[in-house]
């Protein structure tokens, strides 16, 4: 096998590739869409008059040539200028991360939730070879996130009136908003996780060294389960670091479901408005996160199981 | 079982966070706590669309708008104007101060008139006739147009006073985020905007020269959607909701009769909730006959009940909306497949391929695209209603759901659209010569596209016609004009329904513009904590 | 297992006879927001409409885009799958990188952007979705398809001079059955949860509506301040019903490839 610095190159390529696609993507799509931003901030009387729009339109730069704007957009990226949000009126950067935060708050402690649990209870169906938890674990992935949501939202908020709704959260006492929404998203991720974890452990459990261990009369349990969990360890690190590179952008669903001011909200309005610089830097920000999730977790396998090193 | 403790470990998380003890109140203070899924992102009311809603809260207008859509003095005591119609003179109220205590002069009322026109584009369009504004003394603003202009205050009802010596600093008013962006003379004083939790305090202005609020702290706090919001509601969080120009979905208000401690107030909508508007630039739309025969293939009745609850009631041809003043009464609009048929077959669109739809009489396929906005649930609802109406009386029907954005451009802009379901809001109705005739005339936003020379000729007359009684005439006209020719077919006249809770407040008003936040409640309500 | 084939076979054929079995339900309007009784067994949602007519109307909806569009990437993801696993030329670097490219895009937010773009049709829908979830079908092969290159019988059968396509045709497409089904039913379940999510937040087909797009209405126009719980239960278990039955199927699917797996290392 070729190793070491093609192998290296390759990586480094797929990475690149990755971010280019999605920022190109994210500079085609938006302005592919129909419907034109400028109307939107000033109703409909402003198209009564043509020049005005047209001199909103020069000063946010939409009046150029499509390349321009493009080269433009690449070198914003570089210099870190994410550019000003013709619908909120502020700095790009300094609007998503009065929302980011929230979105970290709500999906961060899921995520850790989730994933513990989820490998925890994953493995163990693996190693006892469970089949009715499995078919729960199937249920509970199968079940739409956002319905979980709104069956929660009937029984906790509506009919038994606990876990206020609306807004995020400003003081520790609002902590209680958070419930439901992460509630949802740990069980959703625990389904996940356990579901992918048992496929790893089993699928170690079935190579053949340890079948081979069986065979040759190995049995102290000890001995067997530290074989099996040094082998299933990098691909479940690996596994859960992509995990949490999808917290960020991941909870569309459960923020639209109970109106939670975060990330997920945000793309949704921005897209509504075609606010194309917040989109532009959200797209770039999961990206670089979803990136660097996926970098870390090929170094942590790489670290732990020397196999991987070639 | 492990799960088992996976599950009950979950369990008692919900529990123990869901115990978490509720927020203490204000002490003695009067306070109101106004729900609303209004998204404001920004205290800056030229930027912020929907902070800007609540400027009147604020800073006052030299008019208001009232009853049946009637024009009142707010800071203007009185106004002339001349014969030719062109020359506005209003004389300001003495007792008007800003809330850092200066006078509210004619100096501020003409800076105000200049600066908007120059910095917002909103405001170019609105005062685009006038020429220029001058403040002749302290308390009298003289503002001239350049062609006369009948229905001006209308405009004027939606500018709100600025004090000078803060905004002529401001070169860039959709970027100034200061506390002085939001200073007038209004009822209330803004405090703070948190946008953590959402939340919007006002405090009462007590030197307002109408008088002390009878609320000492006004509280907006954002939801993203109804729902949350009336949980809210029906727990008692909040004592009233807000929307500009709209009350609640009226599905949803089945679901709060008969709850405990929550009332309603209900009125009549001056807007026309959802129209259906046709493209009178477009063939087949540009023939009279064909959308008279659309109008009797309608189940009026069946959006009444089912896209409003019963909250509406069946229009009449003539638009506009019960509760205006100078309103007339023309024919009920009803359903009448017959005469739809039989309409549509003198006109020559028959089914000439015998494949169920009728077609265009030299005998290509016909079908009919209906846009509507996806953002208001209650119109993509009323769309598959038409659809199915329409297509009862052999009409192919295309539906086209377009989003905020896409809507607009579509309508306001490239006038692509053939027949759409839409909405007015009252100030909206009030534009151009007022009546609708704004949304109807190619010359303006003109939804309609309408630019027949009758038409012209009554909204010309009406734009230059002063004369209470000459107008009273014209408007008339218009509403046999609309009833005869059907540039638009409203499809219910809706009621505005505006849920509070009568064990916290009594006596809000409703003004038919702004709704409960008009300064009519602040005199009237009663808080009863 | 049973069960589970008995849950697809049912919704498939409800799915196909749905046109005659909506025959037998009340078309009437009701009151809005009726709760269920021998009228309307399932009650009656926001416009008076019957919700068990609904749930059927909107199962053809749903199994059809999700069994077309998983059916789409399935057999793109195969393709790919084979060709980059199968030629080590750099055409299949490429595509393997884009394979691998493509798995670590977060659809959702992408899918939803598309969504506005494109008017909502069927057509579209699917589409969308199948662009968006073949990469998983094409890793999976592309890692069998290696394994098998690299096996006693195919190197033999290059030793014999057959060509590249009799190779697939014959010695690698067969053995790629269990897992191209497991991951098949997968992407069905799939595509279905991706399509209401898509429906639920309005981006659906307004003259056709699924499953999501009755949750969409359910939702907006306060079912659940209308204690109306039957206008989204019902929708929610058949999607998750569906689901749980395909994901089953593939999970016995990749057994028998476990299993299989194993006896070839012995």
């Amino acid at each position: 096998m070729v190793q070491g610095s093609s192998e290296k190159v390759t990586v480094f390529f797929r990475y690149f590739l990755t971010f280019f696609l999605v920022v190109t993507l994210n500079f085609v799509i938006p302005r592919a869409m129909p419907g034109d931003p400028v109307v939107n901030l000033f109703g409909e009387e402003a198209y009564l008059h043509p020049e005005i729009l047209q001199e909103i339109r020069k000063e946010f730069g939409l009046d150029k040539p499509l390349i321009e704007q493009y080269f433009l957009y690449i070198e914003n990226l570089f210099t870190g200028n994410f550019g000003y949000s013709f619908s909120f009126h502020k700095p790009v950067l300094e609007v998503i991360s009065e929302y980011m935060w929230r979105t970290i708050l709500l999906t961060l402690p899921s995520t850790v939730v989730g994933v513990l649990f989820g490998v925890y209870v994953g493995s163990l169906i693996a190693w006892k070879k469970k089949q009715v938890e499995v078919v729960l674990m199937i249920v509970v992935y199968s079940i739409p996130v956002y319905w979980l949501g709104i069956i929660f939202l009937y029984f906790f908020s509506y009919k038994a009136g606990i876990f206020p709704l609306g807004g995020a959260i400003s003081s520790f006492e609002d902590v209680n908003k958070l419930i439901l929404p992460s509630t949802t998203i740990v069980l959703h991720l625990i389904a996940i996780n356990a579901l992918m974890s048992r496929a790893i452990v089993s699928g170690t459990m079935n190579e053949s060294f340890i079948v081979t261990a069986i065979a040759k009369g190995l049995k102290g349990e000890t001995v067997l389960r530290r074989h099996v969990i040094r082998a299933s360890l990098a691909p479940i690190i690996a596994m859960s670091a992509i995990e949490f590179g999808f917290a960020f952008s991941g909870s569309i669903l459960v923020e639209i479901v109970f109106s939670y001011p975060g990330i997920g909200l945000l793309i949704w309005e921005a897209v509504r408005v075609r606010d194309y610089p917040i989109l532009q830097a959200i797209f770039i920000l999961v990206a670089i996160i979803v990136i660097s999730a996926n970098a870390i977790a090929d170094l942590i396998s790489k670290a732990i199981d020397p196999r991987l090193r070639s | 079982m492990r799960k088992c403790l996976v599950i009950s470990l979950v369990v008692i998380l919900i529990f123990l966070s869901g115990c978490a003890a509720d927020r203490e109140v204000g002490k003695k203070e009067k306070t109101i706590v106004i729900g609303t899924t209004m998204p404001i992102k920004a205290e800056n009311i030229f930027a912020d669309y929907y902070f800007g809603i609540l400027r009147d809260l604020m800073m006052d207008r030299l008019v208001s708008i009232g009853e049946g859509g009637k024009i009142y003095p707010e800071l203007a005591e009185s106004w002339e104007v001349t014969e030719s119609g062109k020359v506005w003179i209003f004389k300001l109220r003495k007792n008007a101060t800003f809330h850092d205590g200066s006078k509210l002069t004619a100096e501020d009322v003409a800076f105000t008139i200049n600066y908007l026109r120059e910095k917002i584009p909103e405001y170019r369009a609105h005062l685009a006739l006038v020429e220029k504004a001058e403040a002749v003394d302290e308390r009298t603003v003289k503002i001239t147009l350049s062609k006369p202009w009948s229905n001006f205050l209308w405009n004027l009802a939606v500018m709100n006073v600025l004090p000078k010596r803060v905004w002529e600093k401001v070169d860039k008013p959709l970027e100034f985020f200061d506390l002085n962006a939001t200073l007038g003379n209004g009822p209330f004083i803004f405090e703070k905007f948190d946008k953590a939790s959402g939340l919007l305090v006002f405090k009462a202005n007590a030197n307002y020269w109408k008088g002390k609020p009878n609320v000492d702290r006004l509280i907006f706090r954002v939801f993203g959607n109804d729902q949350a919001m009336l949980m809210a509601l029906l727990k008692g969080e909040i004592d009233t909701i807000y929307f500009y120009a709209r009350g609640i979905d009226p599905a949803i208000v089945p679901g709060l009769l008969g709850k405990e401690n929550i009332s309603f107030i209900i009125v009549e909508n001056l807007g026309v909730d959802n129209a259906l508007w046709f493209n009178c630039k477009r063939y087949p739309f540009n023939i009279t006959e064909f959308r008279v025969a659309i109008s009797y293939a309608l189940s009026y009745e069946d959006y009444v009940k089912y896209i409003s609850a019963g909250y509406a009631e069946v229009p009449n041809a003539g638009f506009v909306p019960k509760g205006w003043g100078f309103y007339k009464e023309t024919k009920k609009l009803e359903k009448n497949l017959t005469k739809a048929s039989s309409i549509l077959d003198s006109l020559g669109f028959k089914d000439c391929d015998k494949d169920g739809w009728r077609d265009y009489p030299n005998c290509t396929a016909l079908e009919i695209r209906l846009a509507y906005r996806t953002d208001i649930v209650e119109s993509s609802r009323l769309a598959e209603f038409v659809k199915s109406d329409l297509e009862k009386v052999g009409l192919r029907i295309r539906l086209q759901p377009l989003d905020i954005a896409s809507f607009r451009q579509v309508l306001d802009r490239d006038k692509t659209h053939e027949i759409v379901i839409s909405r007015t809001t009252m100030w909206g109705m009030g534009m151009w010569a007022g009546y609708g005739t704004g949304y109807f005339d190619a010359r303006n936003i003109g939804w309609a596209v309408v630019s027949d020379a009758e038409f012209f000729e009554v909204v010309d007359a009406l734009l230059n016609e002063t004369k209470e009684e000459n107008r009273q005439k014209l408007v008339h006209k218009l509403q046999d004009l609309y009833a005869e020719k059907l540039y638009a077919i409203p499809l219910y006249w809706g009621k505005i329904v505006q849920p509070y809770r009568s064990d916290k407040v009594e006596s809000l008003v409703y003004n038919p513009m702004m709704g409960i936040i008009g300064d009519e409640t602040w005199f009237k309500v009663q808080v009863k904590k | 297992m049973k069960v589970s084939i008995l849950t697809v076979a049912f919704f498939i054929l409800l799915a196909i006879f749905s046109d005659q079995v909506v025959e037998l339900v009340p078309l009437k309007r009701g009151e809005i927001f009726s709760p269920p009784s021998s009228d309307h067994l399932l009650g009656t949602n926001d416009v008076g409409e019957d919700v068990l007519k609904e749930l059927i109307i909107a199962t053809k909806v749903s199994v059809v885009i999700s069994l077309f569009s998983a059916t789409l990437s399935a057999i793109l993801g195969l393709f790919i799958g084979i060709f980059s696993g199968y030629y080590r030329s750099l055409t299949a670097k490429i595509f393997e990188t884009f394979t691998e490219v493509f798995l670590v895009i977060p659809t959702l937010p992408l899918l939803i952007v598309f969504s506005f773009h494109l008017p909502p049709s069927i057509f579209n829908i699917i589409l969308l979705i199948a662009l968006f979830s073949w990469p998983s079908m094409a890793r999976i092969v592309r890692a069998r398809v290696f394994q098998l290159r690299n096996s006693g019988f195919v190197q033999s059968a290059i030793l014999f001079g057959a060509s590249d396509f009799r190779i697939i045709l014959h010695h690698i497409i067969p053995n790629l059955s269990e897992i191209f089904f497991a991951r098949f039913s997968m992407l069905v379940a799939y595509s279905l949860i991706v399509e209401s999510s898509l429906s639920f937040i309005g981006l659906a087909d307004p003259t056709n509506k699924s499953w999501g797009a009755m949750l969409h209405y359910a939702l907006k126009r306060g079912a659940i301040l209308n204690d109306a719980w039957w206008c989204f239960v019902p929708p929610g278990v058949c999607i998750a019903l569906l689901a749980v039955s395909f994901l089953l199927l593939s999970f016995e699917f990749e057994k028998v490839r476990l299993t299989e797996k194993f006896s070839i290392n012995k």
